[in-house]
């Protein structure tokens, strides 16, 4: 009975390590395969996708907007129009100042994120990302979400296998001790992969992309302030490297991160842990909490999800005149 | 003379929750106004704390008390005030001399009273019974009218005159309803200057607005005209105002802006 138990926790492990190879050579061959970068200078966006996802471009949008005197952050996280503002020549700040205008000129930070997170101007984004070989395209990542499936379903069946031979063999010999031990470290195995590759397969960026975020972050490094009017330097690249926490106003940042703890969705419907290392899924610095995108490696922070309104009155009164 | 709690305000800007941080971070802001009816005492916006944790003075600003009606003003909303003014630490509560309701009917505009000997008493009791509710001194403001009354007894110079003689109560001149009234009814703002009780003056208004045919609208959303502006140098050529408060209420402009704006008011007043 004890040499059986062994003998399948034997196949067992073999068959999750086998799974969890195949997964992470899937993975790589995905990463691999995608067109290559052929050098063009990222834009801050462009940067800020590949770091974290939508939700790290809105920021990087809302932080230049801000910080450029086209809209206004108040406590709470209400964003409004501010008056005279410009029409932007940058889609996704444009889409910004469309989603306000099209609330009367006013909403809440989080409506303003998701609306711009699902808007035409993101996909555009990504298409172009896609194109230039930076993301992977939808679909390629089918294989490997199979294999992660397959790779789940076979740990959760180690389990099952380690409990039913802890409990069937009470007077374990060397064979029942060693089948334990097995489907125990298949457990482990299995489980610490799935987790890992779970995260890493969320909007994955290719090698060229990661290749080039972390060429912008060798020349863009964390806590540098350019002291340059061009907010495309001085804002757009660090909060699109670093998360919002690059801002470079610090009563700014609070109520935009403020403001997202009070809902925990996430930009575009697309929320992810955290991940970090060189199978990262976006490619980390700062995005936070319970949906942010990359995570990891920075201590900076976006934010996602919604908000309420802030402000308001709790009384009638009367109007002009005052 | 110094109305008692304005001291010296110098110059400041309405608090809005849509510019809340821009208030707290423009320079040179050395007090705010908050419409009275839009927080709750017992809950103030965290900017209005952050302010008067920084010693910026707040004055409730109420646009619903209706001191200028028959009936005497209601004691919720006078407790409401009073509450308000003692979360805030308030120097002064200030309001309207205007009704903005009548047998149950609230009118949803600050409406002039009629300057009549008969309303003076009536007034007069009014405001009395609103400066034993209240906790800090009054100060009420002229209202841009959309209209006279056709027994009007005395001018609004002389009716707020004889209030204060009345009642104590100190004045906030609103110089841009001045000039409204300049515009739209005929009423010359500088003959209401030398009429107004301005020994009495607790702070000012200004504001900008649209005129639309002909037809001044003090809306509270645009640059503040020239004009008004010389009607507040023309007030400072009288008295050194404790306060001078600009109004926005919707429309807001950059920063930046708004700080320019504030500069044109702080050039106004020295234009002595």
């Amino acid at each position: 009975m004890e040499f059986v138990l062994f003998v399948t926790a034997l196949v067992l492990a073999l068959v999750v390590n086998l799974t969890a190879a195949a997964l992470r050579g899937e993975h790589r061959r995905v990463r691999s395969a995608a067109a290559g970068h052929h050098g063009s200078q990222p834009t801050p966006y462009e940067l800020a996708y590949l770091s974290g996802g939508p939700l790290r471009v809105v920021n990087t949008a809302l932080g230049v907007l801000a910080r450029g005197g086209a809209i206004r952050v108040s406590r709470g996280g209400q964003v409004s129009l501010v008056l005279g503002a410009r029409p932007s020549p940058e889609p996704i700040e444009q889409a910004v100042l469309d989603a306000l205008r099209a609330r009367g000129n006013s909403c809440s930070v989080g409506e303003l994120r998701r609306t711009t997170a699902d808007g035409q101007a993101m996909s555009g984004l990504r298409y172009r990302l896609v194109g230039m070989g930076l993301l992977v395209p939808d679909g390629a990542l089918t294989g490997a979400a199979r294999l992660l499936s397959r790779l789940l379903l076979l740990t959760l069946l180690s389990v099952v296998f380690v409990i039913g031979a802890f409990l069937a063999v009470p007077a374990r010999g060397f064979y029942g001790a060693a089948a334990v031990l097995i489907g125990f470290l298949a457990v482990a195995g299995g489980l610490v992969t799935y987790l890992r590759q779970r995260r890493a397969l969320r909007g994955l960026l290719s090698k060229a992309g990661h290749d080039v975020l972390a060429s912008a972050r060798r020349v863009h490094v964390r806590g540098a302030r350019p002291t340059t009017p061009d907010l495309a330097f001085a804002v757009a690249v660090p909060v699109a490297l670093y998360g919002l926490g690059e801002l470079g106003d610090p009563g700014l940042e609070e109520e935009l991160k403020r403001s997202s703890t009070q809902n925990a969705g996430c930009a575009g419907g697309s929320c992810g842990g955290g991940s970090s290392g060189s199978d990262a899924s976006y490619g980390g610095g700062g995005d936070f909490g319970s949906g942010g995108w990359g995570g990891g490696d920075s201590g900076g922070g976006d934010s996602g999800g919604g908000s309420s309104c802030g402000g308001g009155g709790c009384g009638g009164g009367c109007g002009g005149g005052g | 003379m110094t109305v008692p709690g304005s001291g010296s305000l110098g110059v400041g800007i309405g608090w809005r929750p849509e510019i809340d941080l821009t208030v707290e971070r423009l320079p040179g802001v050395d007090f705010v106004e908050v419409v009275a009816e839009n927080v709750r005492p017992e809950r103030l916006p965290e900017s209005l704390r952050v302010l008067r944790a920084r010693g910026v003075p707040v004055i409730p600003h109420g646009v619903g008390l209706g001191v200028g009606g028959a009936e005497p003003p209601d004691p919720a909303r006078l407790a409401h005030l009073a509450a308000c003014a003692r979360a805030l630490d308030a120097p002064l509560v200030s309001e309207h001399l205007a009704f903005v309701r009548a047998g149950g009917m609230e009118a949803g505009h600050l409406l002039p009273v009629p300057r009549t000997r008969a309303a003076l008493s009536v007034v007069a009791a009014n405001v009395r019974r609103a400066q034993a509710a209240l906790p800090v001194p009054l100060a009420l403001e002229n209202v841009a009218a959309l209209f006279g009354w056709p027994e009007d007894e005395m001018t609004e110079a002389q009716f707020l005159g004889e209030l204060v003689e009345m009642t104590g109560v100190g004045l906030l001149v609103d110089v841009a309803n001045l000039y409204t009234n300049q515009v739209n009814l005929g009423l010359s703002a500088t003959g209401a200057l030398d009429g107004l009780p301005l020994s009495e003056l607790a702070y000012v208004h200004v504001a900008g607005g649209h005129s639309h045919h002909g037809v001044w609208h003090d809306t509270h959303t645009a640059h503040v005209p020239g004009e008004v502006l010389d009607i507040l140098s023309e007030l400072c050529a009288r008295v050194d105002p404790p306060g001078v408060l600009l109004e926005w209420d919707d429309d807001y402009p950059s920063d930046a802006a708004l700080e320019a704006e504030l500069g044109r008011v702080r050039g106004a007043m020295a234009r002595v």
